[in-house]
């Protein structure tokens, strides 16, 4: 008995030790290092930012998936910027003009220094896009500039020219996202794993350390053409976790923290120390009807049935809470050949008429619907929300959740169900978008009309912007008609940030650090 | 001795192989990395280009082929989502996983023996009754579920801790202890019915009826004749948490094995996946052949055979 | 009087008064030993028999202290050691004379070691906790008392492991252990049980050895009335938590009184006569959940009798044998003492 209580006391006071260890050096760690948030004597310039996923790369010019791009545009910048309105802005590149089909040219900026002090001009951009042209360098952009450029042409120190085998129209879209300029004597230098590693670019932060499945930290340029960044040192985090990523912002220990779900904003918002940020994304939901496989969805009238018998802004309020703007057409009004056509309006009286005339009672249609779980935002719930109402016409619906790897491999060889939901990407030009979705070549192409998708690669080589557009507009009409969709909406970009941070997410879902500022 | 070593070296590299070919197979059934890896809107021609390039063109039986006579080389080829070494990746990872799995493991046995201990010294009292509790609490939770509520509790509203991601030993303590937690109910229920056993036998009553103190018959006498059944389970339990604590690892942001792992499946980042699974595999061949050295160690009757 | 009648005029080195030992279950408490009353003087050996469930292994644990804890406790009774009352004592006291005044052996020589300690370790254990000894001594010590039990090559064997000896072996190795702390008072509860017919001899001879030299108490545990007849100089028979008959040696083998002792007798090998078959009490004995009214032994009695069945016969005794049995007592029927002479030879004839 006596020693069972020796035994349990022992066992407490060891336990009492440890946390007192703990606590004791916890106290100690904060003092010393970052005691940003908690208390203002200590308070550092580091801002530190939470993000679900890691690059897999820090070279410029090489890898498009968001993760990557959205945080290596603060190390490299670009020439010019899309403002998601309709107009370029000058970047590194302050004029650019196509001097006919096939010639485009760029005045660069004078006085641009990299991060090592290399200074920057036509030849670094050369390198940049030979760069990224080289199969060796397994840049993802290579494949729509390989067949492109037939000739990069330097002018003189701050003029380049492209000469393209073919008229491209949108030209300035693949300028603007794939083209990070590299430092040609650093890579060279150290060569191509090292510069991934320990990037050197023009942007407005530099590299400074990268802890694999942790954090990248950044210091400001304080060269940056622009100026230098109020935020002097930044850091982003990490944090695949949800939830994980809000306690971390709710704890202090991050300050920004993206992709916040619709339905934890009023968790956020409820926090007095924190607030909601958020902004329209070009990001294009929408309900793939799946022409190309045997079945009623091939009948347009079942197609446009469909599009009546749902109701989009039910499912923006209810699903999205209200985060969402609904879409009509095939593009996204972030989309420079954005056409604003009719919708279907939410009719399922005229959707059964519109079954009938086809030949169905609601009750024949038995239909397949495939969707992600977890990849697209807020996927799984819109798509049952989504067959819910369909099965209250009587239409039976078959839910498949994929895995993603196993989804974008039916979508891409023709092997989806009747219907699928899908989360496009940012599109800045109609060719970008309708080239992988409505063309004849098009990896992710699902509608079976060949006459159609032959007009629409011919319309990519309009390179008069008034037809151009006039084509896109016809082509956006003709998708409606067709009713190859179902149009959802454009999401937000949604993130949670402490109260005296300030920031301004961008439609394109890069990240601008220099936009992120702290309150004093 | 040297006999026993070549032995279990050759079981090694048996076990080893047929993890990986098993592997090699599994995760190409789903089918290749290339539509994750190239954007929506390249050419086909860059899809093709692509997987020639990754040797995906090939009939399934030459890329194994291939794959096992450079994998015998040490050579796992470069991560197709971050076109560096698998291995690297791999061993890049291996210190934080080791860290944490290590640290999770000691906290849990020295935690869970003492419960165990008492808990079956004192059959039905109060401090059994509580240990039970606490060890069916501790596997009935879900790790994810712990984890968070340890977040809330000690970083969002006592910010004692922080919250996620790795680097100092405090970062380490709640994911630690979300690991430990599952680990030390089931040692503490191990540990429990073992003494049990074990106080039951003769040579218990040997210990009393020769005046020795009840602190000595239990944490001496029977706690090693306890601690051989145990050893394995810690064993195992040591390889579950070197390889899968992939759960804890995304909910804390811990940079570990774990994380990389589940990343490069769900991207079918294959030469990380096996790159991952070899090292995972040596390891736990490599655990067994130091816990059956310390059977031995511990159990004499088997270091005669 | 029925208590603690006196074999000897020696100094009473055990006594046990009125002993019941109880088992707690669920809802009640269950006696496994009744009324239990002996004495064991210095250096005098006394031999507890029966079958098993007779209780005799409870009674040593009893005396050792060891009764399993909390369900087993000394319910009525005492126990006195050189006069001093040892029933009640706390744990760490009780502590203090186990290996050092009592020790005990235990029926299993191959599961009362422990696999996974040295002979060595093991056996240092009494020398830690009762004596005060440096580390060398001790093995020093303990070699002696291995060379002393007829064990060769002790330097070697101080070093070995359970496993690497035979069973006898250990069994010397349990009485080492046993007569480390010099004890007054040994229990070998069924020491030679488990062991091979040659290595028993060696064993009990080994006992007595120990009995003569040191003077030690024995208090031997056995189902075999024969290992008593070899080394006893007393007994005492139990059946179902009773003592039933209690006496010297060679008076229970002239003229055993109890009809179980008599059958106990009956049923021993006997190297003159070869026999077809055994003799064997039928039945069993009965568990303490449903002993049987009256005579507990009366359910499997030859003789039994009405009062048999009725009520428990009180022990009669002359001094120096006792007896708990009806056929002796004066009463009604007029059965006496004396008609056992002729059961008796019916017995021998039987079978």
């Amino acid at each position: 008995m006596k020693h069972g209580k020796k035994l349990l006391l022992t066992v407490l006071i060891a336990f009492a030790l440890i946390l007192s260890a703990c606590t004791a050096s916890t106290a100690g760690e904060e003092k010393e290092s970052d005691g940003n948030v908690k208390d203002g004597l200590l308070e550092s310039e580091s801002v530190v930012i939470g993000v679900a996923a890691e690059p897999t790369t820090l070279m410029g010019s090489t890898q498009p998936a968001a993760p990557t791009y959205s945080i290596i545009h603060n190390i490299y910048d670009n020439l010019i910027e899309y403002d998601g309105k309709g107009t370029f802005l000058p970047r590194l590149a302050i004029e650019w003009k196509s001097i006919d089909e096939l010639t485009w040219e760029f005045k660069l900026r004078e006085g641009v220094t990299f991060h090592n002090g290399a200074p920057f001009n036509a030849e670094s951009v050369k390198y940049t896009v030979e760069y990224l042209m080289n199969p060796d360098n397994k840049s993802l952009y290579s494949g729509r500039w390989t067949d492109l450029i037939k000739e990069i042409k330097i002018i003189d120190e701050h003029t380049i020219q492209f000469i393209t085998n073919k008229p491209k129209a949108n030209f300035l879209h693949l300028v603007y996202t794939d083209i990070n300029p590299l430092e040609p004597g650093y890579v060279e230098k150290v060569g191509i794993e090292e510069a991934a590693s320990n990037p050197i670019g023009t942007g407005p932060y530099k590299f400074k350390e990268w802890k694999v499945g942790e954090s990248i930290s950044f210091v400001a340029n304080e060269d940056f053409w622009e100026g230098e960044p109020e935020t002097k040192e930044l850091t982003v985090k990490f944090i695949p976790e949800f939830s994980s990523r809000l306690s971390a912002l709710l704890s202090g220990d991050v300050e920004l923290i993206r992709s916040v779900p619709t339905d934890s904003i009023d968790r956020v918002e409820q926090d007095q120390n924190t607030k909601i940020i958020s902004t329209m994304s070009g990001k294009n939901a929408f309900i793939a009807l799946n022409s190309s496989k045997e079945g009623p969805l091939q009948n347009v009238k079942v197609r446009q049935a469909l599009n009546h018998a749902i109701d989009v802004d039910l499912l923006i309020k209810n699903v999205m809470n209200g985060h969402a703007q609904k879409l009509t057409s095939t593009l996204t009004p972030f989309n420079v050949s954005y056409l604003a056509v009719d919708e279907y309006e939410y009719d399922p009286e005229k959707a059964i008429k519109l079954l009938a005339e086809a030949g169905y009672k609601p009750e024949d249609l038995n239909l397949t619907f495939d969707t992600t779980n977890g990849y697209f935002p807020m996927d799984t719930q819109v798509v049952q929300a989504i067959a819910g109402e369909l099965e209250k016409l009587g239409i039976k619906i078959n839910v498949v959740q994929n895995e993603t790897g196993v989804f974008l491999q039916k979508a891409t060889s023709k092997g989806m169900g009747d219907m699928y939901f899908i989360t496009s990407a940012a599109s800045t030009e109609g060719e970008s978008f309708y080239s992988f979705y409505f063309s004849t070549t098009g990896a992710y192409t699902y509608i079976n009309d060949q006459k159609l998708l032959e007009e629409n690669v011919e319309a990519f080589k309009i390179f008069d912007p008034v037809q151009r557009q006039k084509a896109m507009d016809g082509i956006q009409q003709r998708l409606r008609n067709e009713a190859v969709s179902i149009p959802l909406w454009t999401g937000e970009d949604i993130w949670g940030a402490a109260d005296n941070i300030s920031f301004e997410p961008k439609y394109s879902e890069v990240v601008d650090f220099y936009s992120i500022k702290r309150s004093k | 001795m040297v006999d026993f070593i070549i032995k279990r070296i050759a079981q090694s590299v048996i076990v080893v192989f047929l993890a990986l070919s098993v592997i090699f197979f599994l995760v190409r059934l789903s089918g290749d990395p290339t539509v994750l890896m190239i954007p929506a809107d390249a050419p086909p021609e860059q899809y093709e280009e692509f997987r020639k390039q990754h040797g995906f063109d090939q009939p399934i039986y030459m890329q194994y082929v291939n794959f096992i006579s450079s994998s015998i080389q040490g050579d796992f080829g470069d991560s197709i989502r971050m076109n560096t070494s698998a291995v690297s990746l791999v061993i890049e990872r291996l210190p934080a996983t080791f860290q944490l799995a290590f640290s999770a493991l000691a906290l849990s046995v020295l935690i869970a023996i003492p419960i165990g201990v008492i808990s079956a010294y004192r059959r039905n009292s109060l401090v059994d009754r509580l240990g039970v509790g606490f060890t069916i609490l501790g596997q009935a939770i879900p790790n994810f579920w712990l984890g968070l509520i340890l977040i809330y509790l000690f970083s969002v509203t006592y910010q004692l801790l922080p919250s996620s991601g790795g680097g100092s030993m405090m970062h380490m303590l709640l994911p630690m202890a979300t690991l430990a937690m599952h680990s030390i109910a089931k040692f503490a229920r191990f540990t429990r019915s073992t003494m049990l056993d074990v106080l039951r036998k003769d040579y218990i009553r040997t210990a009393k009826a020769s005046g020795t103190p009840t602190s000595s018959i239990l944490m001496k006498y029977a706690l090693k004749n306890a601690f051989i059944p145990l050893l394995t389970l810690i064993s195992l339990e040591l390889g579950t948490l070197l390889g899968g604590a992939v759960i804890v690892e995304v909910v804390f942001a811990w940079p570990g094995l774990g994380r990389l792992l589940m990343d490069a499946l769900l991207n079918r980042d294959f030469p990380v996946v096996l790159a991952g699974v070899f090292f995972i595999a040596l390891i736990y061949t490599i655990i067994n052949f130091i816990t059956d050295i310390l059977y031995a160690f511990i159990n004499p009757q088997i270091r005669l055979q | 009087m029925k208590e603690g009648i006196q074999l000897s005029t020696l100094k009473p080195l055990l006594e046990i008064r009125n002993l019941d030992v109880s088992f707690r279950t669920q809802d009640s408490s269950l006696r496994i030993v009744h009324g239990l009353n002996l004495t064991l003087a210095q250096g005098e050996t006394i031999g507890i028999v029966g079958e098993s469930g007779s209780g005799k292994s409870v009674t040593s644990l009893a005396i050792m202290g060891l009764l399993p804890k909390p369900t087993g406790f000394i319910s009525n009774g005492e126990i006195l050691l050189d006069g001093r009352k040892i029933s009640d004592l706390k744990e760490k006291e009780m502590r203090e004379l186990r290996g050092n005044d009592i020790s005990m052996i235990f029926q299993e020589p191959m599961t009362s070691l422990n696999p996974v300690f040295t002979i060595g370790d093991q056996l240092s254990e009494p020398l830690k906790r009762h004596k005060k000894m440096s580390r060398k001594e001790r093995r020093t010590r303990i070699i002696d008392m291995l060379r002393t039990l007829g064990i060769s090559r002790p330097e070697k064997i101080i070093d070995e492991y359970p496993h690497q000896l035979s069973g006898g072996m250990r069994q010397r190795i349990m009485i080492s252990l046993a007569m480390l702390g010099e004890p007054k008072l040994l229990i070998a509860d069924e020491p030679t049980t488990a062991l091979d017919v040659t290595i028993q001899a060696q064993i009990l001879d080994l006992i007595r050895t120990i009995n003569k030299q040191k003077n030690t108490s024995v208090m031997l545990i056995t189902h075999d009335l024969g290992v008593v007849a070899e080394i006893c100089d007393k007994v005492a028979v139990m059946y179902a938590g009773e003592i039933v008959e209690y006496t010297d040696v060679r008076t229970l083998f002239d003229k055993p009184l109890h009809p179980y002792t008599q059958g106990l007798i009956a049923s021993m090998p006997n190297m003159n006569e070869r026999k077809g078959e055994l003799y064997s009490i039928a039945g069993n004995v009965p568990r303490p959940t449903d002993l049987p009214k009256g005579c507990h032994f009366s359910t499997r009695c030859m003789y039994a009798m009405d009062c048999c069945h009725e009520e428990a016969p009180p022990t009669t005794s002359n001094g120096c044998h006792s007896v708990r049995c009806w056929l002796h007592v004066d009463q009604p029927e007029g059965h006496s003492v004396e008609i056992e002479e002729e059961k008796n030879v019916q017995y021998a004839v039987r079978s």
